[in-house]
């Protein structure tokens, strides 16, 4: 086939995946967003404390003012929102928008897709959304997982720490080196801490492994949680999740359920998200939030190697 | 299933480690590699790639590698995102800043002219010192640069100590531990991961 015949071929999965994935948005009647394209880079980093300065893209504006490229859409439509927010409020919105990030090669875009459910703190969002990433990601099964991990409970384990120590320990834990870890933990006793881990499989072995720890408030807290995701989904939903306590991410406003998704074909993470309700604390009031992003252009990419 | 693919270090660190994965029972079909880049151990379903150190945490990273064996000084100096899985304790060696005996490293408002392999490693180690520096990069011989009166110092590993002594330089400074580390990608760590667990509890033992 000719190079334009493939690229016009690529075009049309692409507008056809789009379309068929905005119409399912609407369908449950969320709403779409722009996001503004330029965030002022103080207040970014402030929002955002782990992500590297480097990989952002910096400009200086007419008032001498450093401003970025949006990195990210969250904290964008949350500022929106949050300057005209009324109490019992509730969104369901989503995005398609392009996020820029500096690298080596230059600056790279990348095709967003976001969701976000801003105004209920129940457990009704987090299982709406998990089902949404069911729905959306269940065609590449069994090449697709998501991993459900909790911030909320592994920022309690880890507040007894000073806040550098604690940046090196999640440093370790989102390399999975387990031998710094240890090292880091070695003068505790807690042994959810210890076994960190170990915390990691799909739910019913991870509920049946912490039958065995010493009972604590932590144990109780996260065994509730996985114990209602396993309630509240159907046996697909859940064959796709592994659950992962040393589930770390690059934004520090998360703080409650967090998750990653990965397709195997790809090096990197497609998908990420949580609850994050300290973000929006940010702008003056706490209001629940919780949504989640991929990477569109690999999700087609993925489509058209089907 | 794909076989597992593992990225293997050519070299002195190659050497170490291939007679540990035959001991250890990870494979097999290690015996008579001589100049073969790629070997299939299809009774372990692994694929064996061997590669320059530099390059086996790009492979990894982007995913062409599933694990991959390198040294804490290219993870320390790349500084990519790869899971750091397991210290293999072999090929065991310190960063330390070496030159003259009696060279003064905190030079205070001087600048200290440091020749380095490692150029970010040196730049954040003196950044922590509060001592500017000049860095000239070199790809090897790093030895030689206080002879020539190319730096004050050099930034480099040394394993017994016997190269530096035999150019005349000495450690001021030790930096830090360096040994071979298993490394991986997010994803394939996700797909793999009982093989991958498998083959660090073999390497263990």
């Amino acid at each position: 086939m000719s190079k334009l015949r493939n690229e016009i071929e690529y075009i049309k999965v692409r507008n056809k995946v789009t379309l068929d994935i905005e119409n399912l948005m609407s369908n449950l009647d969320y709403i779409k967003v722009e996001p503004d394209y330029f965030e002022s880079y103080d207040w970014f980093l402030n929002a955002n404390t782990l992500i590297r300065p480097t990989s952002m893209v910096k400009f200086i504006n007419p008032k001498g003012e450093v401003q970025l490229l949006r990195p990210d859409i969250t904290t964008n439509i949350i500022k929106q929102l949050s300057s005209y927010w009324e109490s019992d409020s509730f969104y369901k919105l989503y995005y398609n928008a392009t996020t820029f990030r500096q690298s080596k090669e230059g600056i790279t875009q990348m095709r967003q897709f976001g969701i976000e459910q801003i105004g209920d703190s129940s457990f009704n969002s987090e299982v709406e959304l998990l089902q949404l990433i069911n729905t959306i990601f269940s065609r590449f099964s069994p090449n697709f997982i998501l991993s459900v991990g909790n911030q909320k409970v592994l920022d309690n384990l880890l507040s007894s720490f000073s806040k550098d120590k604690i940046t090196r320990i999640k440093k370790a834990i989102s390399k999975r080196d387990i031998t710094t870890y240890k090292e880091l933990v070695k003068d505790e006793q807690d042994e959810m801490l210890q076994r960190l881990f170990d915390l990691n499989g799909d739910i019913d072995s991870v509920i049946s492994l912490l039958k065995n720890f010493k009972e604590s408030k932590m144990i109780r807290e996260y065994s509730k949680f996985l114990l209602k995701l396993k309630g509240s989904l159907s046996e697909e939903e859940l064959s796709m999740i592994d659950t992962d306590l040393a589930l770390v991410s690059e934004y520090d406003y998360y703080c409650g359920i967090v998750f990653q998704g990965y397709l195997r074909s790809q090096s990197k993470p497609i998908l990420s998200g949580g609850r994050y309700d300290k973000l929006t604390g940010k702008f003056g009031k706490e209001i629940p939030a919780i949504g989640v992003s991929f990477d569109l252009t690999s999700y087609i990419k993925e489509v058209t190697n089907e | 299933m794909n076989n597992l693919c593992i990225a293997l270090p050519t070299g002195r660190i190659g050497k170490q480690i291939i007679p540990l994965l035959q001991r250890s029972g990870v494979s097999n079909a290690l015996e008579n590699i001589s100049r073969k880049l790629e070997i299939k151990d299809e009774e372990s379903n692994l694929t064996f790639i061997f590669l320059k150190p530099s390059d086996i945490i790009t492979y990894v990273e982007k995913g062409v590698a599933d694990i991959g064996f390198v040294g804490k000084d290219s993870l320390l100096e790349e500084d990519k995102e790869v899971l750091e899985l397991y210290d293999l304790e072999i090929g065991k060696c310190k960063f330390v800043v070496a030159g003259y005996k009696d060279t003064q490293i905190s030079k205070k408002e001087e600048i200290l002219k440091v020749a380095t392999k490692y150029p970010k490693i040196a730049k954040e180690f003196f950044k922590s010192l509060k001592q500017s520096i000049e860095i000239i990069k070199l790809n090897g011989s790093v030895e030689i640069a206080p002879l020539v009166g190319l730096s004050d110092v050099i930034v480099d590993i040394t394993e017994t100590g016997t190269t530096l002594k035999e150019n005349g330089l000495e450690v001021l400074m030790e930096m830090s531990d360096i040994s071979t580390r298993l490394i991986s990608n997010k994803v394939s760590y996700q797909f793999y991961k009982t093989e991958i667990n498998k083959i660090i509890s073999d390497l263990k033992e």
